[in-house]
């Protein structure tokens, strides 16, 4: 299995001369099964570049969205295999407790929003996720389960038989905790991470940010690596970027967390192009 | 005495949540197999479905056959909610157990939760005792919190309860049960208001 960032930004695409290492694009990951599966984990602006390399003859796309806010929606109009023929495409995600998820993805990809209507796509098919799900895709193993963000959101389990990935890229699981992290049984998102080979998890904040966003859906880096050291996950990978953190600063940040930590992990800057879980 | 299990067990509850979670299991999956061929539901897959015995009454899945320590988010997030409220709540999964009481509920059982943990359903038949207010025997399956549970729709009512420090306490009781995303039935929230009129 082979893991690919693309997009690693939170909330809003962030372009220019700051963020070039890290990537502006919001959140896509490419994943590459051991048997030739194509998965891509949300459809963020970093999924258009996923679409326009696609190798020719590809028969298959399995796109795995975590929730629908537009960070991680925005992308998928403008990934091209929706609208070749030749490729099946199918999107897997949540529905909401009263709207199924292709109601709630039409109200996306539709007008006024978007020119294009879901139904005119020549072969979509969707899988509304219900939660606590298992499913396979291929050789790969898929968990799905709700977690602690604004709306129905869930993080993934994938597992192949030499990988084992969770992606958790908006996640609070310290919201309402007194002394995070509580306990494995009372975190939210430990199964999904527990003993995984890489977590990409949820770094937006700094500490101080966190104190005006708090039920925001978002980890501060010390979140991230508290919830990566209860869930002994081998290597986290940092994601959902805040717009505002410039590529010295995320640096800083990492350089202070190997510092100030005795870590048992591996921490890894969730830069774009990044690739991990290669077999 | 209240009897939780047998009660839950007597009014089909607990085999209810094993039915429920097979039926999760068994629609949708990977086959296009229901109405809409564009459209799937994906709550399963085959290779899994044969796990079914040892899936929680959640629906949980439990593929290594090992306990799931995890609660369903739900749950976290009621857990959390509570230790935030000055009145006493009760978070008791769908059988009954006592998952969670939060401060002001310690002074009810007499027990600090740090201490004592969960308290299972036999548990807590054994440590409350349950009147109307006239003294008079409560019908099991008429309780607040066994009709959320059991009947799933909210009920409040007010009575008599002995606690675990041996106290009679007059408790205005409500409770609603705690419906999950998917259609799960995931247990009930109670909450008390020790009241000294009768
Ligand atoms: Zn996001
Ligand atoms: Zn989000």
């Amino acid at each position: 299995m082979k893991v690919t960032l693309w997009g690693t930004r939170g909330s809003l695409a962030s372009g220019g001369p700051d963020t070039v290492q890290y990537g502006g694009d919001t959140a896509a990951v490419e994943l590459r099964g051991p048997a030739g599966e194509f998965v891509v984990l949300d459809a963020g602006s970093g999924i258009r570049p996923i679409g326009e390399q696609t190798p020719s003859g590809t028969k298959r796309v399995d796109i795995l969205l975590t929730h629908l806010h537009m960070d991680h929606i925005q992308g998928l109009g403008f990934f091209s295999p929706l609208f070749d023929p030749e490729i099946e495409v199918h999107v897997w995600g949540p529905g909401s407790t009263t709207l199924g998820l292709r109601e709630r993805l039409t109200r996306y990809l539709s007008p006024p929003l978007f020119p294009v209507m879901l139904r005119d796509l020549p072969d979509v098919t969707l899988h509304e996720i219900r939660p606590p799900a298992s499913f396979a895709l291929g050789s790969l193993t898929v968990r799905a389960e709700l977690i602690t963000h604004p709306g129905p959101t869930m993080g993934y389990r994938i597992e192949s038989p030499e990988c084992v990935l969770a992606y958790l890229p908006d996640h609070e699981p310290a919201l309402g905790v007194a002394e995070f992290p509580d306990v494995p049984d009372w975190t939210s998102g430990f199964e999904l991470a527990h003993g995984v080979d890489v977590l990409i998890h949820d770094a937006q904040y700094t500490d101080d940010e966190y104190k005006s966003r708090v039920g925001w859906g978002h980890s501060t880096f010390d979140h991230a690596l508290a919830f990566a050291a209860l869930a002994s996950v081998k290597q986290l990978v940092t994601f959902h970027h805040d717009p505002g953190h410039s590529d010295e600063m995320l640096d800083r940040a990492m350089a202070e967390m190997s510092e100030s930590h005795d870590l048992e992990f591996e921490l890894v800057p969730g830069r774009v192009g990044l690739t991990t879980c290669v077999d | 005495m209240v009897d939780h299990v047998g009660l839950l067990s007597a009014f089909g509850l607990i085999d209810a949540g094993y039915r429920q979670a097979v039926q999760v299991m068994e629609e949708g999956g990977l086959d296009g197999s229901t109405s809409d061929p564009d459209f799937l539901v994906a709550t399963g897959s085959e290779e899994l479905r044969a796990d079914i015995p040892v899936l929680r009454h959640d629906g949980k899945l439990n593929p290594n056959g090992r306990h799931m320590a995890q609660q369903p988010i739900e749950l976290i997030l009621l857990k959390q909610w509570a230790s935030y409220l000055a009145l006493p709540v009760w978070l008791i999964d769908d059988s009954g157990n006592l998952l969670y009481y939060n401060e002001p509920a310690e002074a009810l059982l007499g027990v600090r939760f740090e201490e004592a943990g969960e308290i299972n359903a036999d548990q807590l038949a054994e440590h409350f005792h349950t009147t109307r207010l006239d003294g008079k025997p409560y019908p099991n399956a008429e309780l607040p919190i066994v009709v959320a549970l059991v009947g799933r729709v909210p009920s409040h009512d007010t009575v008599r309860v002995r606690g675990l420090d041996g106290v009679w306490r007059i408790l205005a009781i409500t409770a609603f049960p705690v419906e999950g995303q998917g259609g799960r039935h995931l247990g009930a929230v109670a909450m008390f208001w020790e009241t000294h009129d009768s």
